[in-house]
């Protein structure tokens, strides 16, 4: 059915093809009045002109603000980078300023305020290359370390004495008596030192306490050989002057003698075993006639006066 | 068209997205006499074929950003028309206008040319198109307009069936007795 229509509207379209055609060649002057195409083509024209900017001008204009403030930014900020690059190369590329005082004081001079801030550059490098190589260092050194970095290359103006040398040669004393509390450096160093090798200050009061050392070293007739840094310091080959001692042993001796026990053990409990046992001996000096209390942790000192203790000389 | 052209539906939509205005002058020199003679067949009357002529193109303006490639322009146009006839036409209660003396007088009016002066020539052109206007004007208004859809639209059969709101084998149907009729009134025509 609709095959055959179509064919069927074929066949008339094909006969009135003519006509048709006639029809359009005739009509084809049929075309509306002047004014509908002017009203229509203004209407056309006012409709578009009514929008804001045509889009291909708009986008002209619009890429080429932010284009020209994009490149002004990217050309400053690359001449700011090229300048600061400069200026760091050519901090690099110069010798490094060497002062006229950098090196280390020959002589015990003080230290003027420059070359104490170059030794304490210098020793800041020091102490980072003592860092990255502990082990390098020598057992000199390291035991120089121990007792308070008295002795270096480059110590500090306030730690290097003004007539150091003077007074090593006057007084025979050495570095090590330089230091303002000598029993905590004894002790510091004695930390240091193997545990084999026992106290330093025991054997040194034995020696003090033996009535046999006692007749073969005078006492030395000092005021204060009752004190227990004068009875350290009191040998021969020991700093003759007499450092002034410790607040906590001057708290000490003025305590009663069962607050000084309590607290020579706490010190012995505490991990201080030397200066415990000093502390104990120096007490049992005081007091010879004390008994300790029963299961005291410090041990009595060998030679310590005592009545339970019997003959001391053995 | 012919070839390089731009098409109809990528002048509106030039026209639509860039507001260019030549796009819609080129395709306003396309399809304005189309349809103007599609709406003077289909209202037999000057005034209200300007009428419908001028209002189809101003909606046209009007809803350009309503426009979508869905079609082809010219079924989109002629939608536009046929809509605007339809309110025409329901408005004045008859589609029976004639188009005897107004639509002559127009179309001599239009075809004022230099070459075609000489009064044998126009009045043969005139009688010529007032006879094939006189067959078309005698058809039945869907059967008129489908035929004028296919000849001055030069719209398919599935377009014309789209823009009419009926079946295909409905637009066939038309359109083959108003071929029919047209057939009929041009042999006879030629026997007298």
């Amino acid at each position: 059915m609709s095959e055959q229509t179509d064919r069927e509207i074929e066949a008339l379209l094909a006969q009135t093809r003519s006509a048709r055609a006639r029809l359009r060649s005739e009509a084809a002057h049929e075309l509306p009045p002047k004014h509908l195409d002017d009203t229509i083509l203004a209407a056309s024209r006012r409709a578009v002109s009514a929008r804001p900017v045509p889009a291909r001008k708009a986008g002209v204009r619009g890429w080429q603000v932010p284009l020209a403030a994009a490149a002004v930014i990217v050309l400053a900020t690359s001449v700011s980078l090229l300048m600061v690059r400069e200026g760091e190369h050519e901090r690099v590329l110069a010798p490094p300023p060497v002062p006229a005082d950098a090196s280390p004081p020959a002589t015990g001079q003080a230290a003027a305020p420059d070359t104490a801030r170059s030794g304490e550059a210098v020793n800041a490098l020091r102490d980072e290359m003592r860092k990255e190589t502990p082990r390098a260092l020598p057992q000199e050194d390291r035991e120089k370390k121990s007792v308070g970095q008295v002795v270096g290359p480059f110590p500090q103006a306030s730690q290097v004495p003004r007539s150091a040398g003077r007074n090593d040669a006057e007084t025979g004393t050495t570095a090590h008596d330089q230091a303002p509390a000598p029993a905590a450096a004894e002790a510091e160093r004695a930390a240091a030192r193997p545990a084999d090798e026992g106290s330093t200050v025991d054997s040194r009061i034995k020696t003090e306490r033996a009535p046999g050392s006692a007749a073969a070293v005078p006492p030395q007739p000092t005021p204060s050989a009752s004190g227990p840094a004068g009875r350290l310091s009191g040998a021969g080959n020991f700093n003759q002057r007499k450092p002034l001692p410790r607040e906590g042993a001057k708290a000490e001796l003025e305590q009663d003698p069962a607050s000084r026990l309590d607290l020579i053990r706490k010190r012995w409990e505490a991990g201080d075993r030397i200066g415990a046992a000093a502390a104990l001996a120096e007490f049992l000096e005081a007091h010879p006639d004390y008994e300790l209390p029963p299961g005291y942790p410090v041990p009595r000192p060998l030679l310590a006066p005592a009545k339970e203790s019997g003959p001391v000389n053995r | 068209m012919t070839d390089g052209a731009p098409s109809d539906e990528t002048l509106m939509l030039r026209y639509r997205d860039a507001g260019d205005a030549g796009a819609f002058a080129e395709l306003y020199e396309r399809h304005r006499g189309g349809l103007y003679r599609f709406c003077l067949r289909m209202c037999r009357d000057t005034g209200r074929a300007e009428e419908i002529f001028q209002d189809a193109w101003m909606n046209l303006i009007n809803a350009r950003d309503r426009y979508r490639v869905e079609a082809r322009f010219k079924t989109y146009l002629y939608q536009i028309a046929h809509n605007r006839v339809i309110d025409v036409l329901r408005r004045d209660g008859s589609g029976t206008v004639s188009l005897d003396d107004e639509a002559g007088a127009a179309i001599s009016a239009s075809l004022e040319a230099p070459v075609q002066d000489q009064p044998e020539i126009v009045m043969g052109r005139k009688q010529r198109v007032e006879r094939v206007a006189e067959v078309i004007d005698r058809l039945p208004a869907a059967q008129r307009e489908a035929f004028l859809l296919h000849e001055e639209g030069e719209l398919t059969l599935k377009e014309i069936a789209t823009l009419t709101g009926v079946g295909r084998e409905t637009v066939k149907s038309r359109l083959r007795y108003a071929l029919v009729r047209l057939r009929d009134e041009l042999v006879g025509e030629r026997q007298t």
